[in-house]
């Protein structure tokens, strides 16, 4: 499994579209530091009030990662390059190497992009900052959920070949539930309301605003947990009797 | 020899279609093995069955002894594979392509893929591509990848579909040399008999995904081979009078009334008159002797079904 995982990074860093698209997030990540320096608005600025944003905005992720899952998927599937079983590569080494590797190219990028919004904060806004470990750490639970995301869309990715398809599908998933289950709650029963307790994007809101206390940390990671298990083992189990192509 | 590969009633159902039917055979190591079959006679799937790409209805698959589940993904460590097109990353040139797959599989020898690649003459494409590939170049890159993991047996899905004539020859003399030089066991569909009566010294016939028979590339040439087909009143007295006054012992008693004789070809009328004047009642006298593709309808039954 580590070499599966091994080739898939090194595909992935000798192609353009990864130091691409970490790049122009990386870039985008400067340029909102250097928008609150030039801002004109915002009385006081700062770099603390820059990760209180940035930590605001923890369900972008889930979108953001939706582009590692069609690095490390989609693009086998488009390619038709899981006729490595042909070769002894088990499928559920596949199933379980995909996440990882999507994991790990997200970690990679994720790192590049807080390190060049790290540094650019620091120099435009000022620092050292007192929140920056407190992000930090809620990056890190967060970071749970995104791996559950994660698995979520590789098990989609797995699923349709094509990787529009797939895409449409993830990014419909997140969009939508929530709406849906309110217009279930609504006409049919108010207790579906309670499914957004099981949320995903509901758990990234609750480590990016509320105190971080056991009882806000435990199910959030709980959550993350579960759908990663499920989903992988949904991965595991349709590729099993997939046919190849 | 020792099989290497074993089929045992191997089928796959797609739906109520059968693509596959209780396929038996058995390839020997060192077999260079040509599967024969018309478009969409189930070459494809069988392979792809062998290969683990999909999963068989029924039915058992030995390969290198091993039929488990896991079992056969160790012993697929020592295969190479190309069924249908070679895939490989559009966006990656051939040396990169190479180097993902030798990390994926484990391969320690760095050098593997300067060898591979210069075995099937693609070493000096440098950073070119592999989107602005030719199919002769893709089919080729395939073959490195295969060859790259020093495989004990090849399992090859149409791989000259697409070649110019050079780039047959080519790929066929490599496959010859590894199988020469390396004994490396190969599996080869296609449906160019003519390529395949070139390399392979067994033949598989499968049509309809029913296999139809299993033949070494004499027991072949045996049955394709040239003769004079006799019919006789009474082939004992028939087959003496050949060897007494004809002098040729290159004949064959199929049975109570047919003779095959291999020899005296360029007189029929000869042997005729030599037989009606020894009064042995000659019914029909035909010449047969058929190529592979010959051997192949026939044996489908006809050109309707080929």
């Amino acid at each position: 499994m580590l070499n599966y995982i091994r080739a898939d990074i090194y595909r992935n860093l000798n192609r353009k579209y990864f130091w691409i698209y970490t790049g122009i997030i990386a870039a985008m990540a400067v340029l909102v530091t250097v928008l609150f320096k030039i801002s004109n608005g915002i009385p006081d600025k700062n770099f603390n009030l820059v990760l209180d944003i940035a930590t605001q905005a923890f369900t972008l992720p889930i979108y953001l990662v939706g582009v590692f899952v069609e690095m490390a998927t989609s693009d086998e599937q488009k390619n038709q390059t899981f006729k490595v079983v042909s070769f002894g590569v088990t499928r559920n080494t596949i199933a379980i190497s995909k996440v990882i590797t999507a994991v790990i190219l997200s970690m990679l990028s994720a790192f590049i992009i807080l390190t060049a919004f790290s540094i650019s904060g620091l120099i435009f806004l000022g620092g050292p900052s007192d929140f920056l470990s407190e992000f930090l750490i809620r990056f890190a639970l967060a970071s749970v959920l995104w791996i559950a995301a994660i698995s979520i869309g590789t098990f989609i990715a797995l699923v349709f070949n094509s990787s529009n398809i797939s895409a449409f599908v993830y990014f419909g998933i997140f969009l939508m539930t929530k709406n849906i289950i309110a217009i279930l709650s609504l006409l049919v029963w108010e207790k579906f309301s309670y499914l957004n307790n099981y949320l995903i994007s509901t758990k990234l809101n609750i480590l990016a605003s509320e105190p971080l206390t056991i009882e806000n940390i435990g199910p959030a990671i709980l959550v993350g947990v579960v759908y990663t298990v499920v989903f992988t083992g949904l991965s595991m189990l349709y590729l099993r009797k997939k046919e190849i192509k | 020899m020792d099989t290497i590969l074993k089929t045992k009633n191997l089928t796959k159902k797609y739906h109520n279609q059968l693509a596959v039917n209780n396929v038996n055979m058995e390839i020997k190591q060192g077999d260079i093995y040509g599967l024969v079959g018309k478009n969409g006679a189930g070459k494809t799937t069988l392979l792809r069955m062998i290969s683990g790409l999909t999963m068989p209805s029924s039915g058992e698959i030995d390969l290198f002894n091993e039929t488990s589940s896991q079992g056969l993904n160790k012993s697929r460590m020592r295969t190479g594979a190309i069924i249908e097109t070679p895939s490989f990353f559009p966006y990656l040139s051939a040396k990169k392509n190479l180097e993902y797959y030798r990390i994926q599989r484990g391969i320690a020898e760095k050098d593997s893929i300067d060898y591979a690649l210069k075995i099937v003459g693609l070493h000096d494409t440098g950073n070119k591509k592999f989107k602005n590939f030719s199919l002769g170049m893709k089919q080729r890159l395939g073959l490195a990848l295969t060859i790259m993991s020093s495989p004990d047996i090849l399992i090859l899905d149409e791989p000259i579909n697409g070649l110019d004539p050079t780039g047959i020859v080519e790929f066929r003399e490599i496959l010859l040399k590894l199988n020469r030089e390396r004994n490396t066991t190969i599996l080869i569909s296609s449906h160019i008999l003519s390529e395949l009566s070139q390399l392979a010294t067994t033949y598989g016939f499968i049509h309809n995904g029913v296999f139809l028979e299993q033949l070494s590339s004499e027991e072949l040439s045996n049955k394709c081979r040239k003769a004079l087909a006799i019919k006789v009143s009474d082939t004992a007295k028939a087959a003496a009078i050949i060897e007494r006054e004809l002098g040729s012992s290159e004949y064959e008693i199929l049975n109570d009334n047919e003779i095959k004789l291999y020899d005296l070809m360029n007189v029929p009328e000869k042997v005729s008159k030599v037989l009606i004047n020894n009064n042995i009642m000659l019914y029909s006298m035909s010449s047969e002797g058929v190529n592979l593709e010959n051997y192949f309808i026939n044996l489908i039954g006809g050109g309707h079904n080929a």
